[in-house]
């Protein structure tokens, strides 16, 4: 709001609440309990969960990192309060790295039938694709993938923490061309890792949009976690600077990034429906049979449908326990979403080439394993790196257009 | 004096009592003290929507929002009956669809209607919400300024009280003009 003086908030030091420390070791034994279990069951339904936890929270950790740099680079102002947390949740990269090379080093024969060679042999069409199908290059896009990531946001989080000492401006044009750079790789690199770590699960089927498709999940996923830990951190009596208009903006990127995946899922859907191609309708037509259906039907209800419902008044907006509702649903929607990519496809696998009878839908401990378990390793990272620096970034040039936001 | 409940004539010009300011903030805590202090603010001018100014004035939330809600619906309501009509509807006399075959998809194909439903709610919402809010304000092609003051729409922020209203006093008016830092204070003639 211009030069005229905002008066900063005193500020209360960061400690890990005890109630976020029980969780996470809550979540990190049930998530062992279960990861294991679901290992013992079968090694193909152990890694296909192992695959959706890592893409899941590796997707949290990417969709801030990208919100942190389009912000950055629109000169956004608003979201200064919430900086902080949102570099916290970039955190998790290099343990999303960790459990992607271990699925490239131990799980890919469970996962990827083009990773098993007597299949590759017997396939003309898998042949032709091998110069990207195949597990040595796997593993090296994985790394490259990573080493991107990792190091525009160490960057953007150098820049941002730098700027707390001296207050110079030009930490924040630094983030600006930072952003605008992270954006470009971003866009390249979600493509292919989806490509890479999902759509190669049917390796004879594709879709054009995969990768914007991937991108939105993982941009809403983010700010909806961002929504549960800026509600759960005032709760327990930090963020005194967050006001009912911040949250009427983080409802907003909800709401209409929400309503964006929904445009995508449907651009993807209609133009497979209607073209009705044998290797295009494949995808769909095991996703609408032996009980994947009712799935189908669930992901849109709770990834647009409820979402777009609620939170088109502007009251429930700025109503914190709906804003949780709405997040906590976006949040299992897209476990869902990813589930129903996942799944289908490996429980197939599994059923032609391993023996396993599955037919239909399956939940059970084995689905809850790795997913508690990184997100316990994720509240635990985030909350560390919130330690680091001062959760307000009070000497950033917008922090005075921040506090005083107003819709 | 008119009381300030009387709506004036359509066509009469009166005179408002005008305070310049040069900053956004200014005219926000302006706004608001002068309608805590009950002084018959009439409205503001800005070069730019400012957040929070119409908080400050302490005005009441617009039921436009809930006019274009009601207008999506009616676009939805639109794109339902077309579709369903000229693609379904062949039993009704004298209101007959035209019912083809296209691409071998059936009559109902939902995923086929989704981007005219999305069309013609996003249609209907905005163009009938423009005409409302312009037909609500008067604000016809050709319509004539209310009120003319200069550099509002550049970079000065004015405030605009009712001289006529029961509750103005020119002193008191004068003195939180100048607490906020006004540049300037003006009789305008304007249009009510």
């Amino acid at each position: 709001m211009g030069a005229h003086h905002v008066e900063i908030p005193a500020e209360k030091a960061w400690e890990m609440p005890k109630s976020w420390m029980t969780t996470a070791m809550v979540l990190i034994a049930v998530g062992l309990a279960g990861t294991v279990y679901g290992f013992m069951d079968a090694s193909w339904r152990g890694w296909s969960n192992v695959l959706i936890a890592g893409v899941y929270f590796t997707g949290v950790a990417l969709g801030a990192a990208f919100q942190f740099a389009v912000y950055s680079f629109v000169n956004g102002g608003w979201w200064i309060g919430v900086k902080r947390i949102m570099e916290s949740f970039t955190t998790f990269l290099p343990v999303g790295m960790v459990v992607m090379l271990l699925i490239g080093v131990l799980g890919m024969h469970d996962l990827y039938e083009w990773s098993v060679p007597e299949i590759m042999e017997n396939d003309a069409l898998l042949q032709r694709k091998s110069a990207m199908l195949n597990t040595t290059g796997w593993l090296v896009r994985v790394v490259v993938y990573f080493s991107i990531w990792m190091t525009t946001t160490f960057l953007m989080r150098k820049f941002s923490r730098a700027q707390d000492e001296t207050g110079d401006a030009k930490y924040t044009l630094f983030n600006v061309r930072v952003g605008a750079i992270h954006t470009v790789f971003f866009a390249l690199t979600v493509t292919f890792a989806s490509l890479d770590w999902l759509s190669s699960l049917e390796p004879h089927w594709f879709s054009t949009i995969f990768g914007v498709y991937q991108f939105i999940g993982m941009f809403v996923c983010a700010a909806s976690m961002l929504v549960l830990f800026v509600l759960s951190m005032q709760k327990a009596g930090y963020l005194s600077w967050i006001t009912e208009d911040h949250y009427h903006d983080l409802g907003k990127m909800m709401f209409a990034f929400g309503t964006f995946w929904a445009y995508i899922w449907v651009s993807q859907y209609m133009l497979i429906w209607y073209s009705n191609i044998p290797e295009e309708t494949g995808y769909y037509i095991v996703r609408n049979h032996d009980g994947w259906l009712a799935i189908f039907f669930l992901n849109l209800a709770c990834n647009w449908v409820l979402p777009f419902l609620i939170l088109m008044p502007r009251g429930n907006k700025r109503n914190p326990k709906i804003l949780a509702l709405v997040a906590g649903m976006l949040l299992f929607g897209h476990w869902l979403d990813l589930y129903l990519q996942i799944m289908p496809a490996t429980s197939h696998f599994a059923a032609h080439h391993h023996g396993a009878s599955v037919h239909g839908p399956f939940f059970g401990l084995q689905e809850l394993g790795p997913i508690l378990l990184l997100g316990g390793v994720f509240i635990l990272a985030m909350g560390k790196m919130l330690g680091s620096a001062p959760l307000l970034a009070r000497k950033d040039p917008y922090v005075g257009e921040a506090l005083t936001h107003h819709q | 004096m008119a009381s300030p409940a009387a709506t004036p004539e359509p066509s009469a010009t009166r005179e408002l009592f005008v305070g310049m300011f040069t900053e956004e903030h200014q005219i926000l805590s302006v706004a608001k003290d002068a309608t805590d202090s009950g002084l018959p603010v009439e409205d503001c001018f800005t070069p730019y929507p400012v957040h929070g100014l119409d908080d400050a004035l302490g005005w009441k939330r617009s039921w436009i929002p809930y006019a274009s809600f009601a207008y999506g619906c009616f676009g939805l309501f639109l794109a339902i009956s077309l579709q369903t009509h000229t693609q379904f509807i062949d039993f009704v006399p004298f209101w007959k669809g035209w019912p083809i075959i296209i691409g071998g998809k059936p009559f109902l194909p939902w995923p086929a209607f989704i981007p005219v439903f999305f069309e013609l709610t996003v249609f209907c919402t905005a163009h009938i919400t423009v005409l409302t809010y312009l037909i609500y304000r008067k604000k016809f092609p050709g319509a004539k300024a209310k009120v003319h003051i200069d550099g509002v729409t550049d970079d000065r922020f004015a405030i605009a009280l009712d001289p006529t209203a029961d509750n103005f006093d020119e002193d008191e008016a004068r003195a939180l003009f100048a607490r906020h830092g006004v540049t300037e204070v003006l009789t305008v003639e304007g249009r009510a």
